[in-house]
């Protein structure tokens, strides 16, 4: 087994989650982003959706500001320096283990 | 195989145009720039007026573009925000935007620079020259954002560009560009602001 399919075991389990996956994925493109975006780009319940975003918050990825657009709440969140390293490796690791194990296929079928 | 972050990437850029409301700014600006141009035409250049009327344009013209924003960004949260929530977009969309501005600008002074200053031949040209602008900027947002209706309002705008410069109409070509070409973008702004609050419902928590 090469070294980069290996990587998958060290891979970020914070981020690997499907449904944290998404929501990292969504702020990473964006510089912040309300609930609701979330929601629509997610299709996640807001159960689901409020859950996930504190476990990112708690392991640092996220930051979450709770602000008023008039007399609405309205939750703000957004990708800190340390989520957005993350994603970043986690991403390349992901590709470069997947490049890896679908040339390896390719090399076991010829 | 499609890249999921660049499918996710396109989505995200693409809901920033999903509401129209840029598409209407655009338009205003466009038919603010027939105001000052029919002024241009018009206007006696010997008369006590003529620069006072022109100066107080332009301020109008700067004072709104300035704080277009501003009024987009009210617009937005009132209309756009309630609906499918709010984003800001990141750095790259912002440098990639601010460098479009900037080598635009850089394009006209370039050419005002070393091209052959005849007010004639600009005004003639302008159509062409900003309908290209147009078509390219409708072409990269329809290929990249998978935004159809700004490159057909970029062809367009070429077509028309093309059309009033072989007429060689002049100031008249330049008024019924602009006034056509604002126009196009108004009620592009306008179909696609009412299909938005049509097929879009307010959130619940927004209400």
């Amino acid at each position: 087994m090469s070294g980069r399919l290996r990587q998958i075991a060290h891979l970020d389990r914070v981020i690997h989650e499907p449904a944290r996956l998404m929501i990292a994925a969504t702020l990473y493109l964006v510089k912040e982003a309300d609930f609701l975006y979330l929601q629509n780009q997610t299709d996640l319940t807001k159960g689901n959706l409020s859950s996930h975003l504190a476990k990112l918050e708690e392991a640092g990825y996220v930051e979450i500001e709770k602000t008023y657009r008039g007399k609405i709440p309205m939750t703000v969140c957004s990708l800190t320096k340390k989520g957005r390293a993350s994603f970043r490796a986690y991403e390349s690791a992901m590709r470069g283990a997947l490049f890896e194990s679908v040339n390896g296929a390719f090399e076991a079928s010829r | 195989m499609p890249d999921p972050m660049a499918e996710a990437r396109i989505r995200a850029q693409s809901s920033w145009y999903r509401d129209g409301l840029s598409d209407i700014l655009i338009g205003i600006i466009v038919l603010l720039q027939n105001g000052f141009t029919l002024i241009m035409h018009f206007g006696n250049r010997q008369s006590s007026w003529y620069w006072p009327v022109i100066l107080a344009y332009l301020l109008l013209f700067f004072v709104f573009s300035a704080s277009a924003p501003r009024v987009m960004a009210a617009m937005r949260e009132r209309i756009t925000y309630p609906r499918v929530g709010y984003s800001q977009p990141g750095d790259a969309q912002r440098r990639l935007s601010r460098a479009v501005a900037i080598l635009t600008i850089f394009g006209f002074i370039l050419a005002i620079c070393y091209g052959r200053w005849d007010t004639d031949h600009w005004i003639q040209g302008l159509p062409v020259v900003v309908g290209l602008l147009f078509c390219v900027v409708g072409m990269y947002v329809a290929v990249r954002y998978g935004v159809l209706r700004y490159l057909l309002i970029g062809l367009f705008s070429i077509i028309l560009g093309l059309a009033v410069d072989i007429e060689h109409s002049r100031w008249l070509g330049l008024e019924i560009w602009l006034v056509f070409v604002g126009c196009a973008f108004l009620c592009a702004g306008g179909v696609t602001v009412w299909n938005f609050v049509r097929t879009a419902p307010v959130s619940m928590d927004a209400k």
